[in-house]
């Protein structure tokens, strides 16, 4: 356990900042910012929150980026969630989020039947960002519609921005790296982490292997045929859907400088590039 | 004669009419005005302005240079309340200037029409040079000593050998709201959006008590919070894990939000600090034995607590957050069917003892929110049917209660 401490402490010790959030991505789905987005510090927590709102209908996100300065920082966040719940714990809520990808290293979310507002937590390693969307309601005491024209759509939205903005936290701790070749063509723009590990940029490893790429940008997803099988990616997680198997990466996928990013060896290895 | 802008701008809601002067002289305006010693306030928008100045209001009220004009003011009850008017000589001319300010009023917002006689008035002659001003500081006394909310009116002349302006009546000049002590934190300074429900809920009311009993009440039957019930544990809405409360994107909705007990008790602390009433925020559990517990029937916010048991439901809980104020109970998150003593009640409860909230009669509890303790397995359904498997039919016990007071780290 400790040595896992140290290893997120190294690998993401960059300070987060307010560009993690991505105030057009948000506003692709109709939300507007209604506060600035703002940093502190609060016990052992950098955080990044930031406010939006879609006025036809009321609704509205919040949305809070936490980086947990050492086990401490993450013990204090656990507890002050714990503190807001009427009931159990955050570790009591379903596991995973609403699209059925993978999120981070852990994830739990839960929506109201009944108003739609919706909760998710992803957290990964020394980060967890976290979203709460509302809706207003009309009516009189016990008979209340809410608004909401797509709850469904709304929930997908909110977890490909809160995937976003956890690509967006882990990947700037990523530094520049050599060029790599790759099936015969030169990849430009290379990250590595702490540990050496390379990065490419998704788009250019898929041009290297002459596939097509389509992205989902505001789900953060992508997908790709390849020998055969359909794969499915998804930023903030670190596996890759190859066929009906999902298979692991050695690293998240990650945003840096507003590029997608994925793990070299991995990314070879799922598509069958490489010996694993 | 046209209005010209800064004119028509300095003295917008002071509705008059300018007398005619001579040709080409402008008559004197009010450019700026200023309400002394008032309570710094804000809004949303203020508060969340990223340019200069930010936060609270600016100093001056009305400003026709700058083009603020910030539309309400904020006093505790019973003060004296200074106004400073600037009036300006937009002339190459020295004029000299009658200024009168009479008949100060108050009208409440709850009752229109109904007009407070207010003391203070003004009558002084003096003369304002070429291109200069001359400032005015008018005193009204006699504000209502209850919290309230409405329109400061005067009627205001000023005339000149440029003309001026000649007030027919009162008429309402500044909106104001008159809290029961200075502001505290995390709302000390009030944002405007709360003030409106506050003092609306307050209104007439003295004191931490009476303020936080009219406004548990006035928040229950608000229709601004519905208890999220068909949420998988009921987690907080509008209060983030870093205790800060979500006010921007709270203020800008209307009709119902979906909320637990920590939003609505959190709000009905936030709109009590905001007039000053002292209250702090409660967190209640259900001792150690078990950690969860059963509620007797509870009408949660939102649902019509009048046609029991319509309306009426049990729920499992592990925490249950209340206010308290000068050592009571108030909580607006729920109406109980009856009161501590078995009387019918069905209203939030206010102002009730700890005990007589939490369980009543204390050695045979029949009363209050606690019915007995639940087991765990009974409470965690699944995220498509959160229902809780509740026996209805299994007799109260007596469960200690375990509070823990917590607090807000400010808001968002």
């Amino acid at each position: 356990m400790l040595s896992f401490a140290i290893l997120t402490c190294n690998l993401f010790a960059v300070q987060m900042d307010t560009g993690v959030v991505d105030p057009g991505l948000i506003a692709s789905r109709g939300f507007q910012a209604s506060r600035p987005i703002t940093r502190k510090n609060i016990d052992n927590c950098e955080v990044v929150s930031a406010g939006f709102r879609r006025q036809a209908e009321f609704a509205s996100i919040d949305l809070a980026a936490t980086h947990f300065l050492g086990i401490s920082g993450k013990q204090s966040f656990i507890q002050r969630v714990n503190r807001t719940m009427q009931l159990g714990t955050i570790a009591d809520w379903p596991q995973g989020g609403w699209s059925g990808l993978p999120a981070g290293d852990e994830s739990h979310s839960v929506y109201s039947r009944t108003s739609g507002s919706a909760h998710i937590y992803i957290f990964c390693g020394a980060y967890v960002v976290h979203a709460i969307l509302n809706y207003s309601g009309t009516g009189s005491p016990g008979h209340i519609t809410w608004s909401g024209n797509d709850k469904p759509g709304d929930r997908l939205a909110v977890e490909g921005f809160c995937r976003d903005i956890l690509a967006n936290a882990v990947g700037a701790g990523l530094r520049s790296a050599s060029n790599v070749n790759v099936n015969g063509h030169v990849i430009t723009g290379v990250k590595q982490d702490d540990h050496g590990n390379r990065y490419v940029p998704i788009p250019a490893w898929c041009s290297a292997h002459n596939i097509v790429l389509t992205e989902n940008r505001p789900h953060g997803t992508g997908s790709f045929s390849h020998g055969g099988k359909q794969f499915v990616l998804a930023v903030a997680a670190e596996k890759i859907k190859a066929g009906s198997e999902w298979r692991s990466l050695d690293g998240f996928l990650v945003r840096n400088g507003g590029r997608w990013y994925g793990p070299l060896q991995g990314l070879e290895q799922a598509i069958g590039a490489s010996d694993s | 004669m046209v209005f010209h802008g800064p004119f028509r701008s300095g003295l917008a809601v002071c509705v008059g009419v300018m007398a005619e002067g001579a040709f080409g002289l402008v008559p004197p305006d009010i450019s700026q005005t200023d309400y002394l010693a008032n309570i710094p306030a804000t809004n949303s928008a203020r508060f969340n302005a990223t340019l200069p100045p930010g936060g609270a209001f600016p100093l001056v009220e009305k400003n026709v240079s700058t083009g603020v004009s910030i539309g309400s003011v904020v006093y505790v009850r019973g003060s004296s309340m200074s106004i400073r008017y600037r009036i300006r000589n937009r002339n190459d001319i020295l004029l000299h200037v009658h200024f009168k300010f009479t008949e100060p009023k108050y009208e409440r917002k709850n009752y229109p029409g109904v007009d407070i006689a207010l003391g203070g008035s003004d009558d002084e002659e003096f003369t304002i040079a070429a291109g200069q001003y001359h400032d005015v500081t008018v005193s009204v006394t006699g504000l209502t000593n209850y919290v309230t909310l409405g329109w400061l009116k005067t009627k205001i002349n000023i005339d000149s050998e440029a003309g001026g302006i000649v007030s027919t009546g009162p008429t309402r000049e500044e909106f104001v709201y008159l809290t029961d002590a200075q502001p505290l934190a995390p709302l000390a300074v009030p944002w405007t959006e709360v003030l409106d429900d506050a003092c609306n809920w307050a209104d007439g009311q003295v004191g931490d008590a009476d303020c936080a009993y009219y406004s548990t009440f006035g928040l229950f039957f608000s229709q601004k919070f519905a208890y999220n019930s068909g949420t998988y544990q009921f987690p907080t809405n509008w209060v983030d894990e870093n205790w800060l409360f979500l006010l921007t994107n709270f203020v800008n909705y209307q009709g119902y939000r979906s909320g637990n007990c920590v939003d609505v008790s959190a709000y009905l602390h936030l709109s009590l600090c905001s007039i000053g009433a002292d209250s702090i925020l409660t967190q209640l559990y259900g001792g150690t034995q078990y950690p969860v517990f059963v509620t007797n029937p509870i009408c949660p916010i939102g649902s019509d607590p009048d046609s029991p048991p319509s309306g009426y439901v049990m729920l499992g809980w592990s925490m249950h957050q209340i206010c308290r104020a000068q050592g009571a109970t108030y909580d607006s998150c729920l109406a109980l069917q009856f009161d501590p003593a078995g009387a019918a009640y069905e209203n939030p409860p206010a102002g009730w003892t700890p005990d007589g909230h939490w369980q009543s009669p204390a050695e045979n509890p029949q009363f209050g929110v606690v019915k007995r303790y639940g087991a765990t397995t009974d409470f965690f359904g699944t995220e498509q049917n959160p229902n809780q498997l509740l026996d209805p039919s299994l007799p109260s016990e007596v469960v200690p209660r375990v509070e823990l007071e917590v607090e807000l780290a400010g808001i968002n």
